[in-house]
């Protein structure tokens, strides 16, 4: 039978070095994880709605947070562009050190001076992208968005795309997602290890994920 | 003379409480019943100005013994074209398909149309959806009838249920 006292001189110390030696490991292990992200790592030309260039190397400067929609979207777009813009205002001057962009699934009826137009309404960091169907499907592809024209009757049609947002840290990788619940808040989800952030705190999150 | 300026006075005052009064009902009675169908909540968001599409929502509610079905909505002076859509969410992609055969709401079923959800699908918006404006439009049955109602328009995250703190 082990004394209490051997519990107390002995058993307790070794634990506690252990417990510090395995979360050091662990701290070295989800920080060599980063490799593993997938990065943006294609070349694609494009311009804002107001006309400036919009490439990969915009993706190198300062993390990026990008939704992807349209202007005939009713209800998704829209309300992830409220949302977006509320988590905007929340990050105060936290919100300069990020890129928020809108891409465009549907650069047939979204044209420059449309999507402008309709983004003036919402936070106005957010930056307007459309343009040539080549060069924004390399981009589709490069952050895994699916994007598919669905024609309706009388020549309408209507777009299935990934409604989640992206975010990418300032070096082209794919950091996490957002995704909707309940379309009033987001939840954050880490990529190095599938962590869900609590959706209370989004604001939060962003900034110790991009290490703000 | 006196008299009768106290009496036009109480008259003036009594008058424009009336008045008040029946417009507060109008803006409340955001509730509809048409024989067994019933519906409420009837709103849509407001949107940016260059928005060619917006979407209606609500809840019907159908006491009758038999299923119903809203065939279609009608008489929208405000866009080109009304359907009725549904909206499904697979693996973070957003789908938005017409129901072409119209939108079923059983026997003692109720059936929400709501963001992510089911929506009265407006496209071609002829004006931007302003806040506080309410926009017409006929609900058509299948076996109830048509009823005319009013969507209210609200801001982005608004919810019908923090309108009378249901479920707290
Ligand atoms: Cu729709």
């Amino acid at each position: 039978m082990l004394s209490k006292k051997i519990l107390l001189r002995r058993i307790l110390p070794a634990l506690f070095i252990t417990s510090i030696v395995l979360t050091v490991i662990a701290f070295f292990t989800l920080q060599k994880s980063s490799h593993n992200l997938d990065r943006v790592d294609v070349n694609f030309s494009l311009e804002t709605v107001n006309g400036d260039q919009f490439n990969q190397d915009k993706f190198l400067k300062k993390p990026s947070i990008i939704f992807f929609g349209f202007t005939h979207c009713p209800d998704v777009c829209p309300s992830s562009l409220q949302l977006l813009s509320n988590l905007i205002q929340d990050l105060g001057d936290d919100a300069s050190k990020i890129n928020f962009y809108f891409v465009t699934a549907d650069p047939d009826r979204d044209t420059k001076k449309i999507l402008k137009e309709y983004l003036g309404y919402f936070d106005k960091k957010i930056i307007g992208i459309t343009g040539d169907k080549a060069e924004l499907n390399k981009l589709y592809g490069a952050l895994n968005i699916y994007i598919k024209r669905i024609d309706l009757d009388n020549n309408n049609y209507t777009i299935d795309h990934t409604a989640s947002f992206i975010i990418l840290n300032n070096n082209a990788e794919i950091i996490g997602t957002m995704i909707h619940e309940g379309f009033s808040k987001l939840l954050v989800i880490d990529n190095f290890g599938k962590i869900q952030f609590p959706k209370e705190e989004v604001k939060k999150n962003i900034i110790r994920l991009l290490q703000l | 003379m006196k008299k009768i300026i106290k009496f036009l006075f109480i008259f003036f005052v009594f008058g424009s409480f009336v008045n008040i009064d029946a417009s507060e009902k109008n803006h409340h009675s955001n509730k509809y019943k048409l024989g067994n169908i019933e519906i409420e909540g009837v709103y849509t968001f407001i949107t940016p100005p260059t928005a060619k599409v917006a979407a209606g929502y609500m809840k019907i509610e159908n006491e009758a013994r038999k299923a119903d079905t809203l065939l279609s909505v009608t008489n929208v002076s405000f866009a080109e074209k009304v359907e009725i859509h549904e909206m499904i969410m697979e693996n973070q992609v957003m789908k938005m398909r017409p129901l072409l055969d119209g939108l079923n709401i059983a026997s003692d079923e109720e059936v929400y149309l709501k963001p992510s959800g089911f929506h009265i699908m407006f496209i071609g918006l002829k004006e931007p959806i302003v806040k506080g404006k309410m926009y017409k439009g006929t609900l058509n049955f299948k076996n109830a009838g048509s009823i005319t109602v009013n969507f209210k328009a609200v801001d982005r995250g608004y919810h019908p249920d923090k309108d009378h703190h249901k479920h707290h």
